[in-house]
């Protein structure tokens, strides 16, 4: 029997493969089973890989081996290497674990490899890959075979049936629930959350009939859906053989910040998707989570929670595989020696030119699009690779990394390009949207991967040769821009901004991105042509500049704006509005005469902000931090709001591991702050309104300074009440 | 331990402690570097040339020349640590050696306690290599609280010392705390 449709799911299913869930042409549900035997190889010294393979011989079942050479990226010669081969993909993690506390010295390959990865290498499948099958009666898969791409850009995607369920009040574990609410497509059903085995006996009614493949939640990992299935059975997963699988809760350190993941719950052959656990919902969606599981092969509900940089190493192992190169389990390839000198005029980061305080106008900004996958596509930079430089003309024989990373690159850029085109109206322009942030997060994480310690491929030269890449990129650019007539306010790392007197269109810097590419070889755009732009000075010393903390308003009237305290996500939401409203009014003024009345009347507003909140008139939610457990709560020495805030909550037994977000209120007394989910009420009077007045006139004078207005005399006008003694202008 | 002396045999120098035995260790591998080649080993990212640089302008009107003679490479993992050992001793090392933070990736949380035993044991195998042809001077620093079996592992490189320094964490009894001027 042939089945032709998209491939929703793939997971090991015993001896007998994979289990394959098809979303067919006719809209059935289909699931599969394919034979897909998996491998993985160790090397040593030959007697202890005969010693290994005694050892394998022995057991029942006996798995198959071979000896074999094989490619180790790191390694000239071709490795001989042990081959051990399981015909039950499940089996191998078991496997191996006893394998390698029996032979710890052994250098261990392909011995991690994600089950979807392995399958992508060999059939080339992704997740909701077009896909066409040829089956026996009992679903046994005799002949597989993929119609698709991942680097498609408008890609026909199956009719997916999506359940949402819903807690309309918010997180459960901080305020009990009352409803729990049902949604497909335009069916929408509230039930009240009532004690006994009603809710489960709802969703387990609602999974029969409707029988989604997506299960969208809030709080479905950490709190909805054990607490659903402990209050009775319903068929989460589509397949009865497994129930569904989870993941414990953990915190780790990423980029120096610590990030916290809930517990997780996966289905099998259905979708569940938590919307507060997976990763970087809010910048990208379901649409940007397809895109991320069509271009890493990792199952959907994988692609939602992992970090990028786990997507681009699954991206890369995929590349290793089907070139026949290993996978390292343990990368132990070290840097090589070189003389401290060297080390010093080699390891350096961006490259950033201060820019010029103050406020300027007509000032284009330009950036390089995707800079350093751009290079180390441009550059053939890889671990195995010597990189070229950016005057001579691309490899023939890209490296690992170039290989990975160039349709990647390729399709966003295609993408961006195409949703240029598009008229504003059109709602694949959301969708472009969604699937090049996620495509850009890849992008991005790639860079840092090539100095992961941890990396399977990384190498710390090839980081260095990244950057090194980046700085001669930017400074070729600036020398474009000055052949050209331009002055360069300021550069940071890809992006350059220019000004040149009569250049106020985008036609007028078509020249100059021209120019840049043919110095590079690199794509460059026009981030948009600034009617003006302010360079704030350090809070610290208003003599020295900052790098990336400015802001300033397009021709078409949208704001842009960085390094500001409505960019941060502890600022208190009123504090964000304020700043941010500031900013629309210095927005509306075209040219710079009209500077001076938005000014004034940005003044006003704030007045006017400060005025509700001395009266009580802000709601408290609007007040509210949210700052992050920096580490566990019992290893503070000098409590920080945060964890003061947290302690409280622990006192009434609601624990925050390291890495969660605390949300307070600032008050007056010995605490000076109180947990907002504490469960007594709070008194309004406690507030300590001099902290928040002082926090809105902080971020307001980071708007007024450019203008004049330096924040000793905001303060006091705002104490005051006095009237604006106005400017002078830097026109 | 105010300064470290500078080695005078093939012999495996120790220091325990935190920042001022990593401290002492960057202006023992600069004046190192005065009197001719050095193998700088980082192995917890803690070798920050920065001020090798500075002790070196101190001691000489040539910083570059000397800082030429630094020999660096730096290891992440326990695996590379090993990895990196095995490098170095493979070659015919006869300057000294200095290790940075020999221990720091044998801390990490992801590598069970007999792995980090085994690696640990494995590395001094190196390190007693290099011994052959260099004077080694290691520094390690005691592990995090979260760790406190983990001590065994600075118990264990101390072991094999000729020599092993530790830096002792500051009393409170000899702070100097000065008396009330009203009484």
């Amino acid at each position: 029997m042939t089945y032709e449709g998209w491939l929703l799911d793939l997971y090991a299913d015993g001896p007998r493969g994979v289990a394959l869930w098809l979303v067919t042409d006719d809209d059935r549900r289909v699931r599969l089973c394919q034979r897909f035997p998996v491998r993985f190889f160790a090397a040593g010294p030959g007697p202890r890989l005969r010693a290994l393979w005694r050892w394998l011989r022995g057991r029942e079942p006996a798995p198959g081996l071979a000896r074999e050479e094989r490619r180790d990226l790191f390694v000239a010669e071709r490795l001989p290497v042990l081959a051990v081969e399981t015909a039950d993909p499940a089996g191998l993690q078991p496997l191996f674990a006893e394998v390698e506390r029996e032979f710890p010295d052994l250098t261990y390959y392909d011995a991690d490899v994600p089950l979807t990865v392995r399958h992508a290498a060999a059939f080339g499948s992704f997740p909701l890959a077009r896909c066409r099958a040829e089956a026996d009666e009992q679903g046994n898969v005799r002949a597989f075979e993929v119609l698709d791409s991942p680097w498609a850009l408008d890609p026909a995607l199956p009719p997916l049936r999506i359940l949402e369920i819903n807690l309309p009040e918010g997180d459960p574990q901080r305020t009990p629930p009352t409803r729990l609410e049902l949604r497909f497509r335009a069916w929408k059903q509230s039930y009240p959350w009532v004690a006994g085995s009603a809710p489960a006996a709802w969703l387990r009614a609602a999974l029969q009939k409707l029988d989604p493949d997506i299960v969208l939640t809030d709080y479905g990992d950490t709190w909805l859906l054990p607490e659903l299935l402990r209050r009775g059975q319903a068929p989460l997963s589509r397949d009865p053989a497994y129930p569904l699988r989870t993941v414990e809760e953990h915190t780790y350190f990423s980029y120096g910040q610590i990030v916290y993941r809930g517990q997780q719950v996966h289905l099998y052959g259905r979708v569940h998707i938590d919307r507060q656990n997976a990763m970087l919902w809010r910048d990208y969606g379901l649409e940007g989570i397809l895109e991320n599981a069509r271009v890493t092969a990792l199952p959907i509900q994988t692609a939602a929670r992992i970090s990028p940089g786990t997507g681009i190493s699954c991206m890369q192992m995929q590349t290793a595989l089907r070139d026949g190169v290993l996978v390292p389990w343990h990368k132990q390839q070290v840097e090589q020696p070189r003389s401290m000198l060297s080390l010093i005029q080699s390891d350096f980061g961006g490259l950033v030119y201060q820019p010029r305080i103050g406020l300027h106008f007509e000032v284009g900004a330009i950036d390089f699009v995707s800079l350093y996958p751009a290079v180390m596509v441009r550059c053939n930079i890889s671990p195995e690779t010597q990189a070229r430089p950016l005057s001579q003309p691309p490899a023939p024989n890209p490296g690992l990394i170039p290989r990975t990373l160039a349709p990647l690159l390729h399709k966003r850029v295609a993408l961006k390009t195409w949703a240029a085109k598009l008229p504003a109206w059109d709602p694949r322009r959301k969708s472009i949207r969604a699937r090049t942030a996620a495509q850009k997060w890849l992008l991005v994480v790639c860079f840092g991967y090539l100095g992961y310690k941890n990396a399977r491929f990384g190498r710390i030269e090839a980081h260095e040769a990244v950057t090194a890449g980046g700085r001669e990129a930017l400074l070729r650019a600036k020398e474009a821009a000055e052949d050209l007539g331009f002055a360069v306010l300021h550069l940071y790392v890809d992006g350059l901004w220019v000004q040149q007197a009569g250049c106020r269109t985008a036609e007028d810097f078509e020249p100059l991105l021209a120019e840049v590419t043919r110095r590079t070889g690199l794509p460059i755009a026009l981030d948009g042509v600034y009617r003006w732009v302010a360079f704030l000075p350090s809070r610290g010393n208003r003599r020295v500049p900052v790098g990336n903390r400015y802001f300033g308003v397009f021709t078409d009237g949208s704001l842009k704006v960085r390094g500001l305290d409505a960019r941060r996500r502890d600022t208190p939401p009123w504090v964000t509005a304020v700043q941010m409203g500031l900013l629309e009014c210095l927005a509306q003024a075209v040219s710079p005469e009209d500077l001076k009345p938005a000014a004034a009347e940005a003044l006003g507003r704030l007045r006017r902000e400060l005025a509700r909140l001395r009266e009580g008139k802000v709601p408290l939610e609007d007040l509210l931090c949210a700052q992050k457990l920096s580490r566990p709560l019992e290893k503070y020495t000098h409590p920080s709001p945060a964890a003061r805030a947290a302690g409280q909550l622990q006192a009434a037994g609601k624990r925050t591991a390291a890495g969660q977000r605390v949300r307070f209120l600032y008050v007056r007394g010995e605490e000076r702050v109180w947990a907002w989910d504490l469960p007594q009420t709070f008194d309004r009077r406690c507030l300590d309104v001099g902290m928040y007045r002082k926090l809105a006139l902080r971020a307001a004078a980071d708007v007024f300074q450019p203008f004049g207005i330096e924040p000793e005399e905001l303060y006091a006008l705002m104490h005051n009440a006095a009237r604006v003694p106005l400017f002078p202008l830097p026109v | 331990m105010d300064a470290i002396r500078l080695p005078t045999s093939n012999q495996l120098y120790v220091i325990v402690g935190g920042s001022g035995a990593l401290q002492r260790m960057l202006t023992l591998a600069a004046r190192l570097a005065l009197r001719g080649g050095v193998w700088v080993l980082d192995c917890g990212n803690r070798a920050n040339p920065l001020p090798v640089v500075r002790e070196l302008r101190r001691l000489t009107m040539d910083p570059v020349r000397a800082l030429a003679n630094i020999q660096t490479a730096r290891a992440f993992t326990c695996y590379q640590v090993l990895a990196l050992l095995e490098q170095t001793c493979s070659r015919p090392v006869r300057e000294p050696v200095v290790i940075f933070d020999l221990l720091a990736s044998f801390y990490d949380e992801s590598v069970r306690y007999d792995e980090g035993q085994r690696l640990l044991a494995a590395a001094l195998g190196h390190v007693r290599g290099l011994l052959a042809g260099a004077p080694v001077m290691v520094s390690v620093r005691p592990p995090p609280t979260d760790f406190p079996e983990r001590a065994a592992f600075v118990q264990r490189v101390c072991a094999e010392a000729d020599q092993c320094w530790v830096e002792e964490a500051p009393s409170a009894a000899g702070v100097y705390q000065q008396g009330s001027l009203w009484t």
